[in-house]
């Protein structure tokens, strides 16, 4: 029952948000994946047309990493500031300051889904093969990322409850990290003396296993292990964070 | 356990200055940590209590320490020494409107701000009449966007839904000015009737009058303490001879 009425505060927050955004219209549906077109236009200029990048059908590989990259950079920006942004809500109101990270993960997830289309018609397109398993993979990969950010932005916004300015960073980080993850350029280009940097980093995983899905029809399972290990963990810190500031919150904030 | 509200000696403070990267590195370099770590204090020694029942008014200047009693009460706030028992549900009236989008219309919003406060959907289908009634808002003005609204009538949406909604503690603050005079009396009624039903009432106020009408017994702030506490005649008494 408790459930039941967080999962509608979710969905109320996200309809709230989408209809504010796009006012229901049909150019909002343009709108919601014109940022993430433009972007991959630009990419496919600099990387393929200047710097000659030798990698088939280049177009649908930048897509497939850009869109769901937009999620994550989207999801993070805005949950780290969720509970400032939120604060007199949380001071007058009953709400649980976690469900404002849901609705944020959730909120650009809309969007995420949205994109899909656009992404099969370019993969049908420049002639690659369609799979049936997308209908099972495609759900749970991202069930998978929502998992996978949800705890990173309850540990982000947590911070920037003590740490105020964890918020203008995260911005920062999601540029460079968009650049340490192979989404304009694929992984083998990278030196061997710089894999290392790769290893670690949760969201060359989670790239990877778009791109297996995508191209090839199958999930990467040590990908896909390590990200449930890796959320498992985030999800253990966050919930220490947050249990430990968000009563600091109406103090600081 | 007929005290619904219990504070023993309940000291709280802020920290002075909201810590950035900065601050916290300097903080760490600075070994005498001055500055950055000193507090000051907004309540000293609170000791009080509220039975079922009552209606409690919390009387004082700006900046006497009310609003952070009614979020230690309300529970956004912790205590940093002392104790505080609440035993019953808390129904907030502490700002007509957070919680509300512009974009949204009125309708949507009743549907949003319930499901803040805990309150599923279908159980918000069976109030909506009622709520709508309460507000006096026609029905096209209910289902237009509230940036549109006065805000008066985004007062009378606030207060409103707040009546459909199930405590057994009332805690308001510096809400009771809202709306035409009319309703204002309305919202009396409400309150009212909330206390004959044996509903408990916390209200900080600077408005005397709705004060003395409320409320049965109170309490006097001054600098973070309690300078007076009893029934509510000797309290404003006491409030009006030393401002």
């Amino acid at each position: 029952m408790k459930n039941l009425a967080h999962f509608e505060l979710i969905y109320l927050l996200v309809s709230r948000d989408l209809k504010v955004r796009y006012k229901n219209s049909f150019f909002g549906y343009i709108w919601a994946i014109a940022n993430p077109l433009a972007f991959a236009v630009i990419y496919y200029f600099a990387f393929k047309v200047i710097l000659r990048i030798e990698l088939e059908n280049y177009s649908s590989y930048l897509l497939i990493g850009l869109f769901p990259w937009m999620w994550v950079s989207n999801s993070l920006i805005v949950t780290s500031a969720a509970f400032r942004e939120n604060i007199s809500l949380i001071r007058t109101t009953k709400i649980k300051p976690y469900l404002l990270v849901f609705s944020g993960v959730m909120n650009e997830m809309v969007h995420f889904l949205f994109a899909i289309p656009v992404l099969i018609l370019v993969i049908l397109y420049s002639d690659q093969s369609l799979y049936l398993s997308w209908l099972w993979q495609l759900p749970v990969v991202i069930a998978l990322q929502a998992i996978l950010l949800i705890p990173l932005g309850i540990i982000l916004s947590s911070f920037n409850i003590v740490l105020r300015d964890i918020e203008y960073l995260v911005g920062i980080t999601m540029t460079m990290l968009f650049f340490l993850t192979p989404i304009v350029y694929p992984i083998n280009l990278v030196p061997d003396s710089y894999q290392a940097i790769y290893h670690v980093n949760p969201f060359v995983y989670l790239i990877d296993i778009w791109h297996k899905v995508f191209l090839n029809g199958y999930i990467p399972m040590l990908s896909m292990i390590y990200l449930l290990i890796f959320s498992f963990m985030t999800s253990i810190i966050s919930y220490g964070l947050y249990s430990k500031n968000i009563h600091k919150a109406a103090n600081y904030l | 356990m007929s005290n619904l509200i219990q504070f023993n000696s309940v000291h709280k403070s802020y920290p002075n200055i909201s810590m950035g990267i900065k601050e916290a590195l300097i903080s760490i370099y600075n070994r005498e940590k001055k500055n950055y770590h000193e507090t000051h204090p907004t309540l000293e020694n609170i000791t009080f209590s509220v039975e079922k029942g009552q209606s409690f008014g919390l009387v004082g200047h700006n900046g006497a320490g009310k609003s952070t009693l009614i979020s230690l009460i309300f529970g956004t706030l912790k205590p940093d020494q002392g104790d505080i028992a609440i035993n019953g549900s808390i129904l907030p009236l502490l700002s007509l409107g957070s919680g509300f989008h512009p974009e949204l219309t009125g309708k949507e919003n009743i549907f949003l701000f319930n499901s803040i406060q805990g309150v599923s959907i279908s159980e918000t289908k069976e109030k909506y009449d009622s709520i709508c009634a309460f507000s006096e808002l026609g029905a096209d003005v209910i289902n237009k966007p509230i940036r549109s609204y006065s805000s008066g009538m985004v007062a009378r949406l606030g207060f409103s839904i707040v009546t459909a909604l199930q405590g057994d503690i009332i805690l308001i603050d510096e809400i009771l000015g809202v709306g035409d005079h009319n309703f204002q009396k309305k919202c009396r009624r409400f309150l009212e009737e909330f206390k004959q039903n044996n509903g408990t009432l916390v209200i900080a106020s600077h408005d005397d009058n709705s004060i003395k009408d409320l409320c049965d017994h109170g309490l006097v702030l001054k600098n973070g303490q309690v300078e007076y506490t009893g029934n509510i005649t000797d309290v404003m008494k006491f409030y009006e001879h030393n401002r």
